[in-house]
């Protein structure tokens, strides 16, 4: 992972823990680290996209100041999840790029319930999956029609 | 060969995970001093946070107020009956105080009215980067004589708690976190339960343990009970906005909604102790 994106993922933290709170609908916000994941895990495949979300993951933990590796266990599965897809679908169509953020923020959500019955960290179903998961889904994806035109071409060369 | 090395990784991959799971499970809110690293990355990152709040606060606001002034004359309208009204309420509560200090003097009771703490004020300047965790970060810490365990109140009612401090900054558990409890009563009866949060996007709580034989109706209001001394006794928590029975049928279940904003809480208190 070059220096250049792990700056790029540490400004998303910075902003998610600031800024996008003033985003919030109906008490959601965004998730502009998953986001960038899923667009990293689309154009790099899936290793990349698992070894991204787990670096983004880990950053999110340290800023977040518990349960370290929550977010990084949840975010590698989002890029590899995101990252199977990368091969079989055509991600230059922006409505295909916000399918997938929407699907796999909700197999996300899914896998961040587990993780707090592990935790034994009790949120009830319909909350965590229904509101939480849902609408936060649907949010990421319009997120990621947003944004994807300026990072498919942007984020290559970053990479560079 | 190649599946050999394949298989090396995968294990590889496997021991990682398996490791995270182990760290995850140790590296809960411990309610302590956070450790050295945190403590510093907190400390040099809390000033320019604090900058990109002040400025994001500032165009929500600018942007906010074409649509703010549509709402201000009917508003305004409303505010002044409501005013006159409250006028009336407050001379007859001031009869009720004066009678409730009168009793007080011949029951000699030695109890500190609530509301009666040292605070100091704060202000936000981050919170949990997701929407799981309710937590916000204050730009007060340990050097401003901030500990653990602190509680936290708006005018409003109960925020919640300090949960890790560094020298310049304090994380703090909302009650809306599905990791808090609170011991509460509902003021009207004085009847105890638990006021747990539910990670619900909108505040909304869930006071439990509430015993069966009491009247429970909406728009009671429900305030910290003092037992367990984490919460001072008589902090507001919220209203009732609907119970039912609980699964067992030997309690009810409330929900409860805080007059709280805590989407948008920008200035808090910090209770530091009691006033002599």
């Amino acid at each position: 992972m070059r220096a250049a994106v792990l700056g790029v993922f540490m400004l998303a933290v910075f902003i998610q823990n600031t800024v996008l709170d003033s985003l919030q609908l109906f008490g959601i916000k965004p998730d502009l680290v998953f986001v960038l994941v899923i667009f990293s895990a689309l154009l790099r495949g899936q290793k990349e996209g698992a070894f991204t979300g787990f670096v983004a993951g880990f950053l999110m933990d340290l800023a977040a100041g518990s349960y370290l590796g929550l977010n990084a266990l949840a975010l590698l599965a989002a890029g590899y999840l995101a990252g199977i897809m990368q091969t079989a679908l055509y991600k230059d169509n922006p409505f295909v790029v916000a399918l997938v953020t929407l699907l796999v923020s909700f197999l996300t959500g899914l896998i961040y319930y587990l993780l707090f019955l592990y935790l034994g960290i009790f949120i009830s179903p319909e909350m965590a999956l229904g509101r939480i998961t849902l609408f936060g889904a649907v949010y990421n994806a319009l997120v990621a029609l947003l944004l994807y035109r300026w990072f498919f071409r942007t984020y290559p060369r970053v990479y560079q | 060969m190649p599946r050999r090395g394949a298989g090396k990784k995968l294990f590889f991959v496997l021991l990682l995970i398996l490791a995270v799971f182990l760290v995850m499970k140790n590296t809960g809110l411990k309610e302590a001093a956070m450790p050295p690293l945190e403590g510093a990355w907190r400390d040099v990152s809390a000033p320019v946070q604090k900058v990109c709040v002040s400025v994001t606060r500032w165009l929500e606001n600018v942007l906010a107020r074409p649509f703010a002034l549509i709402n201000a004359s009917r508003q305004n309208e409303q505010l002044t009956r409501e005013v006159a009204e409250l006028k009336a309420r407050l001379q007859e509560l001031e009869e009720y105080r004066l009678e409730n200090e009168r009793l007080k003097k011949l029951l000699d009771l030695q109890t500190r009215p609530p509301g009666n703490f040292k605070v100091t004020a704060a202000t936000v300047v981050g919170r949990d980067p997701g929407n799981w965790f309710k937590t916000i970060t204050l730009d007060k810490g340990s050097r401003q004589g901030v500990q653990v365990n602190m509680p936290v109140l708006v005018p409003e009612g109960l925020v919640g708690r300090v949960v890790e401090v560094s020298a310049n900054t304090a994380q703090v558990m909302l009650i809306t976190d599905p990791r808090s409890a609170v011991s509460s009563l509902i003021q009207e009866n004085r009847s105890p339960g638990i006021v747990e949060g539910t990670a619900d996007p909108s505040g909304r709580l869930r006071m439990i343990h509430i015993p069966y034989d009491v009247f429970v109706r909406k728009g009671q209001v429900v305030i910290t009970s003092g037992l367990g001394s984490l919460f001072p006794k008589g902090i507001v928590i919220g209203q009732i906005l609907e119970a039912k029975k609980d699964p067992t049928g030997l309690f009810y279940n409330a929900t409860i909604q805080s007059l709280v904003d805590f989407n948008r809480l920008e200035e808090v208190l910090i209770v530091t102790g009691t006033a002599e």
